[in-house]
């Protein structure tokens, strides 16, 4: 056995028993700990948009500090499989589903912030359990609080995309509906697709109704710009990278969700840009 | 005259993906940093010309601006790349590509499908070579031993 690094004092419970009696392998309920802790970090991780790699990566450095020679990580959009190898023993095995996915960047922080510390030695294994669980169990703030960004990030890109300020308003206007309506249902992973549907059907209602009715400003711009919050783009590109990186089964499921979404967006706003110029026609 | 154009884009740009870094709940402190990243991502890209070429550059740009920021404040680059390269993200492409499909225009969905996914291909591609120097250059990171 390889010769452990002498002040590693990271955990009185487990490190320093191992450090001082030289023993070879990590006992059972210890390792149960780790793989706990592990699950959690990745399986944070995953839930609130971060990459494969990297929530495999914090799984691996977790266990590798703490004693465990070569973890198994595998980590999927849709759940993280950890395995613990012990020489002689049985392995001890973990996984944990990933049942909701949304991009929540403060807490992805926080786990890198608790991982780096176990890796540099500065947290404890129990008190970085006890922060991931704090992190896992928090409510994710007020259900609503993303109206405001919403509504403002949409009208300033339909500016962006050559609108004016009336398509400003109008595609703040469709920002706050679609936030309003995902903030609702979107969470649930089945009903992710009707948000997409609902919401390109919205947006392209306001953008349609507003603009023929008043006259002024650019239906385009504010579908455009309405639409960017909604818009499978980032996953996309994310998708690449992990197909670029070598985690194959993730790239292609995650493009599958991308190119789904992509066409709930485009049905809903067809349904209602075809029933536009069919009322049109009819009007004329 | 352009050169209005570029700042009004620029000041418009940063109002966006400040908003959006909102919306994907970053942290306050990261927020000016990923704006002002993705406001002179898109001058570059405009500047170029919005060629393929110009989503690799202006990303690539951007992904090494945020991971250096990402190496001065020691955070995950994510916080800083992830925000600032979504005002250039062609996701309207894709949803293009998508509604020509759902009229039945083939042709033109098939040219806008191709286009958007060469564009998603270069940023992904610039992103991870980003990532790519700064982790195996072990660039403002002592190298572990292992």
């Amino acid at each position: 056995m390889r010769e452990r690094r002498g002040k590693d004092l990271i955990d009185n419970t487990i490190w320093t028993r191992y450090n001082r009696r030289e023993v070879t392998h990590v006992a059972q309920e210890d390792l149960s700990r780790i793989l706990a802790c592990a699950l959690n970090a990745s399986h944070i991780l995953l839930e609130n948009g971060a990459e494969t790699y990297r929530a495999e990566e914090s799984a691996v450095r977790i266990c590798k500090r703490f004693g465990v020679e070569s973890p198994q990580v595998l980590a999927l959009p849709t759940g993280v499989f950890i395995t613990l190898n012990r020489d002689e023993h049985a392995p001890v095995s973990g996984l944990k589903r990933v049942r909701r996915r949304s991009t929540d960047l403060t807490v992805i922080d926080r786990v890198m912030a608790i991982s780096r510390g176990i890796e540099s030695g500065d947290i404890p294994l129990s008190d970085a359990a006890s922060g991931l669980a704090a992190l896992s169990d928090a409510p994710k703030g007020k259900r609503f609080q993303g109206l405001l960004p919403s509504a403002a990030s949409s009208g300033f890109f339909a500016m962006l995309f050559g609108g004016n300020w009336f398509d400003f308003l109008v595609a703040a206007l469709c920002g706050l509906a679609v936030e309003g309506i995902s903030a609702r249902f979107g969470r649930e992973d089945s009903l992710r697709f009707v948000v997409s549907l609902l919401g390109g059907a919205i947006i392209a209602l306001f953008a349609t109704a507003l603009t023929a009715l008043t006259g002024l400003g650019s239906q385009t711009a504010i579908i455009a710009g309405a639409l960017m919050p909604l818009l499978p783009g980032l996953a996309m590109i994310n998708a690449i990278r992990d197909t670029m990186h070598g985690d194959l089964v993730s790239g292609v499921a995650r493009a599958a969700e991308a190119l789904l979404i992509a066409v709930s967006l485009a049905a809903g706003v067809g349904v209602i840009l075809g029933a536009g110029m069919a009322i049109g026609g009819w009007l004329a | 005259m352009t050169s209005i154009v570029f700042l009004k884009e620029f000041f418009l740009c940063v109002a966006s993906a400040l908003f959006f870094a909102v919306l994907f709940r970053a942290p306050r402190a990261t927020l000016p940093v990923s704006a002002a990243i993705a406001g002179l991502g898109w001058v570059v890209f405009r500047l170029m010309g919005g060629s393929l070429p110009a989503y690799f550059v202006a990303t690539l740009m951007m992904a090494l601006l945020g991971e250096i920021a990402a190496r001065v404040w020691k955070r995950p680059a994510t916080l800083y790349i992830h925000p600032a390269v979504i005002p250039l993200v062609p996701g309207g492409g894709l949803y293009q590509t998508m509604l020509y499909l759902v009229e039945g225009d083939t042709q033109l969905g098939l040219a806008e499908g191709s286009r958007t996914l060469l564009a998603i291909g270069m940023m992904a591609l610039a992103i991870g070579v980003a990532s790519l120097i700064f982790r195996y250059m072990a660039i403002g990171r002592k190298r572990r031993a292992v």
